[in-house]
């Protein structure tokens, strides 16, 4: 009886042993593993579908109103040269090129969640540029202004008089421009072709009643 | 036979440890697709600008030398596109066919030249090559769309103001104040409600 018993624990141990072997061996492996190269940001299967999708785009006129609104999570970052940037820009904006994109002082106005990024340019080519490394990078809350600074001035500065066929809403988005290019600093006069209806004032006034004489009596 | 049982335990629990770990081979994904450029030295490619190509440069190169691929969809492309042109819509730009197509072409030293309806759509396609480590790609700069019912491709001048801001926001700017003068006020329009005569009291004497 005792023999076997002992005979058992050899076997035991034996098993131990080689089980103890297979799981070093594996962890041999796990070293030998072979080397693969990490993405540093997004897959680019991510990338793809992020860049193909236009939700990244945002239009002039929605901007506008939000700038109006005194939205305070709009940040503009233009992204043209520096001296572009002296000569004109829209109200507020800070200038980053492209070249700049990873200064590490200006780049933590890309790489927040707290503002929306507009980025813009003259037109979309550089702001999409930028858009492209950050959305590589795996930042958040980069939004591209359609058009870029053309389409700023041929909607918001300067609107194109809708044609008389034109459904209503032409009209009120023509309005609309006309008021935010005021507010962008545009003077209130047209130019001579065009004529801005004034709205008239309908001011109604009620007459007091008098009161009455008390009747009857002689 | 109490010590077997406790050997019979440790022995299925290495078996399914031993299994874990199996599994953990087995399912292991390499990525399919990594970058190969880091964001610097993709910033510093655009900075150079020297993968923007005009009509004319497309000219210049010898036939051998490139192949010209249009990134839209294939609806677009069947309707018209550039002569020897060949079709990698963006959408599947990984499918097996145009990523064997691009190894050749990477292979054979051959310029990958792109374009789409805008230089926008090309070189979202061209940051994402560039990064997979085909350095051989670039963009043709043109804007293609539809005259006469034939198909235009057209040089695009790339990031060029429309007018010069600065200029255009004076010129604005001074308008106000010439005009500002003619204004005319709009007239209140008052609108009176006749008073109604008080009928004379009835009766009395």
């Amino acid at each position: 009886m005792s023999k076997s018993y002992k005979s058992k624990k050899i076997l035991v141990k034996r098993r131990y042993q080689i089980l103890a072997a297979i799981l070093f061996l594996l962890a041999l492996g796990l070293v030998l593993l072979p080397k693969y190269k990490e993405n540093e940001g997004i897959d680019p299967e991510l990338f793809v579908k992020n860049a193909l999708s236009t939700e990244r785009y945002i239009s002039t006129d929605v901007l506008a109103d939000r700038l109006i609104n005194q939205d305070p999570t709009v940040l503009l970052i233009d992204t043209r040269s520096e001296d572009e940037f002296n000569e004109f820009s829209l109200p507020d904006a800070v200038n980053i090129p492209v070249k700049d994109f990873f200064n590490e002082n200006l780049n933590p106005f890309l790489d927040q969640n707290v503002f929306d990024v507009i980025l813009f340019s003259n037109d979309n080519f550089y702001a999409n540029e930028a858009w492209m490394l950050g959305n590589r990078l795996g930042y958040t809350n980069l939004y591209i202004l359609k058009g870029g600074l053309n389409e700023w001035f041929s909607t918001i500065i300067d609107p194109k008089y809708p044609d008389e066929t034109m459904p209503r809403e032409a009209f009120e988005l023509y309005s609309f421009r006309k008021a935010a290019g005021m507010y962008f600093g545009v003077g209130e006069a047209e130019s001579k072709t065009e004529e801005k209806p004034v709205q008239k004032k309908k001011v109604v006034t009620v007459p007091k009643k008098k009161k009455r004489a008390p009747e009857g009596g002689c | 036979m109490k010590e077997l049982e406790r050997t019979k335990r440790i022995s299925i629990s290495a078996v399914l440890f031993l299994l874990i770990i199996l599994i953990g081979f087995l399912t292991f994904k390499k990525p399919q697709y990594v970058f190969e450029k880091n964001s610097a030295s993709t910033l510093e490619k655009i900075i150079k600008k020297d993968y923007i190509l005009s009509l004319n440069d497309l000219d210049k190169l010898e036939a051998s030398q490139y192949a010209v691929i249009d990134i839209r969809s294939n609806y677009e492309y069947e309707k018209g596109h550039l002569k020897d042109a060949v079709n990698i819509s963006a959408h599947d730009i990984f499918s097996k066919s145009s990523i064997e197509l691009l190894d050749e072409l990477k292979a054979n030293g051959q310029t990958i030249i792109l374009y789409g309806e805008h230089p926008d759509n090309a070189n979202s396609a061209w940051m994402l090559l560039y990064q997979m480590g085909y350095d051989n790609a670039k963009i043709l700069c043109v804007e293609t769309g539809y005259k006469d019912k034939t198909f235009q491709i057209n040089d695009y001048p790339l990031e060029k103001p429309r007018v010069n801001f600065a200029q255009f926001m004076d010129s604005a700017k001074s308008a106000k104040s010439k005009k500002i003068v003619k204004k005319e006020k709009p007239k209140k329009k008052v609108i009176t409600v006749p008073k109604k005569k008080k009928r004379a009291p009835e009766g009395g004497c």
